[in-house]
């Protein structure tokens, strides 16, 4: 394999404000294939707003993604979606009364055709695919661990179980990029533990991942690159010994003498 | 057993109008073809506000589009008599582009803004209808279309009466039956569209729109698409409601109706479909039955102490206030929305 693999996403010059206030100054990003990339940064830093650009809530000031060598369209995350980009949230955003299951169903939407008519005439294709997407989504419960409770209340859910399903319901939509907004946020060392082995899993798969983390041990540990933004600006990128050694993020976000 | 449940069922369905007529007489009947009329309006409101989350408050308009619909085309206003089985689906489409229409300067909208705008668009229907018997008379104004060709299935003519042997099937009886073959094929519909891939999407936008988008839900199509639906609900129904009159005014489509059929949803349970059946029995027929009271009140006071119309609107009031406080997931709620309000 040659080195110069065209790269999953490139991000260019991202902006974006809020009224006066700068979230995103000009961020660059480029994520390679099947790697998983940290995105790291004190509260405020602008992590969260960049992963709303690049998923289509927000529509950025200026600049734009490419994704598998296309543009990604922007402020449509449905569009994004059906490219193969998928999210979880920071403060979960499950269907909290929908069944666990059918959590992940819904994740199914965007791969799947049955319309209307096929719906109320039952055709033997609409039944078919309902099947499939029933048989895909209790995989993915399967594979983050959690099928045993496929037909709970998404809610009733303990907190890490909520952030897996999160991930499964993400997964359901094939993407070839993985965003997770802060999933460790909350969880105890051996939960994180185990949601570290799910994402290596998810890459050997061969999707490649975003992560938004605060641990900054856990992170270095898990990641291929790391990103780091601050003030709405990359002021930092590279493997984790080089990021962790650059003199500007440990001023910035690790605190002088932390690394 | 589940079996024997359901011929029971059925066979009740089957006799209730011939019975009712035989008891109570063609009034009641009369009030069973309304509340037919009325479950097919509520349901397909349900698709619009119990599925898909959005608040509709101007939806009689699609009632009076489809009334209005087979009035035109079924009456001596424009000496057109189109046959029963095109107009009633040709109401329902064009109900539905209406929906369309409707739904697409609100798809930004929730909440109270939505309520304000549908309501606005209910009202614009109403007045335009109103206002349409001049300069070129489409609409005939506020008289209405009347004359109105009654309700024909090829050469049976529902507006006759026909004798079957022991049974006689009086005008109201025949209604009674193709308002119940509408209304069952609205709650199959309705059925099979909430366990859907279409219909997982819409409970979806309903929980979290934006997680829904993330999702790769297009929202904006799966909104319009459940304005359409319901809509077309409310178009048959209102084709139907024009047949069975033979006459239509603009003054059936007031904003009170739109309340009524939102009241029928909430009160019997939005999202469910038989806690929406419910409501709009319960709605349509209550009122009438508290009709009685003033000729009761007469018999054993002496005088109507209170009138029969105040008293409707009164209890109509408590139920409401009660319902609130006690139970506002409806009489039969749907899972989700129980679990909305009350937590697990
Ligand atoms: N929708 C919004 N409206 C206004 N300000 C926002 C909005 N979203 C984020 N911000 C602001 O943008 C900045 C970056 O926020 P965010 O991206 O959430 O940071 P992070 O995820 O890195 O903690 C913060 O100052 C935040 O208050
Ligand atoms: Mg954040």
């Amino acid at each position: 394999m040659s080195s110069v693999v065209k790269p999953l996403l490139q991000a260019f010059d991202i902006h974006k404000s809020f009224g006066g206030l700068k979230a995103l100054g000009g961020v660059s990003l480029s994520l390679e294939q099947a790697s998983i990339t940290g995105l790291i940064g004190p509260n405020g830093a602008g992590k969260t707003t960049f992963f709303n650009v690049l998923t289509g809530i927000y529509k950025p000031d200026a600049g734009h993604t490419e994704f598998r060598g296309q543009t990604l369209p922007a402020g449509l995350p449905h569009l994004v979606a059906a490219r193969g980009i998928a999210r979880t949230f920071q403060n979960i955003r499950l269907f909290a009364n929908m069944t666990v299951l059918e959590n992940v169903m819904v994740g199914r939407h965007v791969r799947t055709s049955a319309g209307v008519l096929g719906a109320i005439f039952k055709t033997a294709a609409t039944r078919r695919e309902e099947m499939a997407i029933r048989a895909r989504a209790h995989e993915l419960l399967k594979y983050v661990g959690i099928d045993a409770r496929s037909h709970h209340v998404a809610g009733t859910l303990s907190y890490g179980d909520q952030r897996r399903l999160e991930i499964a319901r993400a997964l359901a939509t094939d993407p070839f990029l993985l965003a997770l907004d802060e999933p460790a946020a909350g969880m105890n060392a051996s939960e994180r533990a185990q949601l570290g082995e799910l994402i290596l899993r998810i890459r050997e798969d061969g999707r490649a991942i975003l992560l938004i983390e605060h641990d900054v041990k856990w992170i270095m540990r898990l990641c291929d690159f790391v990103t780091v933004l601050d003030y709405g600006l990359c002021i930092a990128e590279g493997s984790p010994l080089e990021v962790q050694n650059d003199p500007r993020v440990i001023e910035a976000y690790l605190g002088v003498g932390a690394a | 057993m589940k079996r024997l449940l359901w011929a029971a069922a059925a066979l009740t369905l089957l006799a209730l109008p011939l019975f009712t007529d035989a008891t109570l007489g063609h009034g009641w009947v009369r009030i069973l073809d309304f509340a037919l009329l009325y479950v097919l309006l509520a349901l397909g409101l349900n698709i619009v506000v119990g599925y898909a989350g959005l608040l509709d408050l101007g939806y009689v308009a699609f009632f009076a589009v489809g009334a209005y619909c087979y009035a035109l085309l079924s009456s001596p206003q424009f000496n057109l008599h189109w046959p029963l089985w095109v107009l009633l689906p040709l109401g329902a489409m064009v109900a539905a582009c209406f929906g369309v229409l409707l739904g697409t300067p609100t798809l930004r909208l929730r909440g109270d803004y939505l309520a304000i705008v549908t309501l606005g668009f209910g009202e614009i229907i109403r007045i335009f209808l109103n206002n349409l018997g001049a300069p070129v008379n489409i609409t005939n104004g506020p008289q209405g279309v009347s004359g109105i060709d009654s309700l024909s299935v090829g050469s049976y003519n529902l507006g006759q009466t026909h004798g079957w042997g022991f049974f006689e099937f009086v005008p109201v009886v025949n209604a009674y039956y193709l308002f119940l073959i509408g209304v069952l094929l609205a709650i199959v519909f309705s059925h099979r569209l909430e366990r859907s891939r279409i219909g997982r999407a819409w409970a979806a936008i309903r929980e979290d729109e934006i997680a829904a988008a993330s999702m790769g839900i297009n929202t904006r199509n799966l909104k319009l698409l459940a304005f359409a639906m319901g809509a077309s609900m409310g178009g048959l129904s209102g084709g139907l409601f024009a047949g069975f009159q033979g006459f239509v005014s603009p003054e059936s489509f007031t904003l009170m109706e739109s309340v009524m059929i939102l009241c029928m949803v909430v009160l019997g349970g939005m999202g469910n479909i038989a806690g929406v059946v419910l409501g709009a029995v319960l709605l349509s027929v209550l009122p009438e039955a508290l009709r009685a009271a003033g000729p009761l009140q007469q018999e054993w006071l002496g005088r109507v102490v209170l009138d029969p119309s105040n008293l409707r609107l009164l209890m109509f009031g408590c139920a409401l206030v009660l319902m609130m406080l006690l139970r506002p997931e409806g009489l039969l709620p749907a899972r989700a929305r129980q679990r909305e309000l009350h937590g697990e």
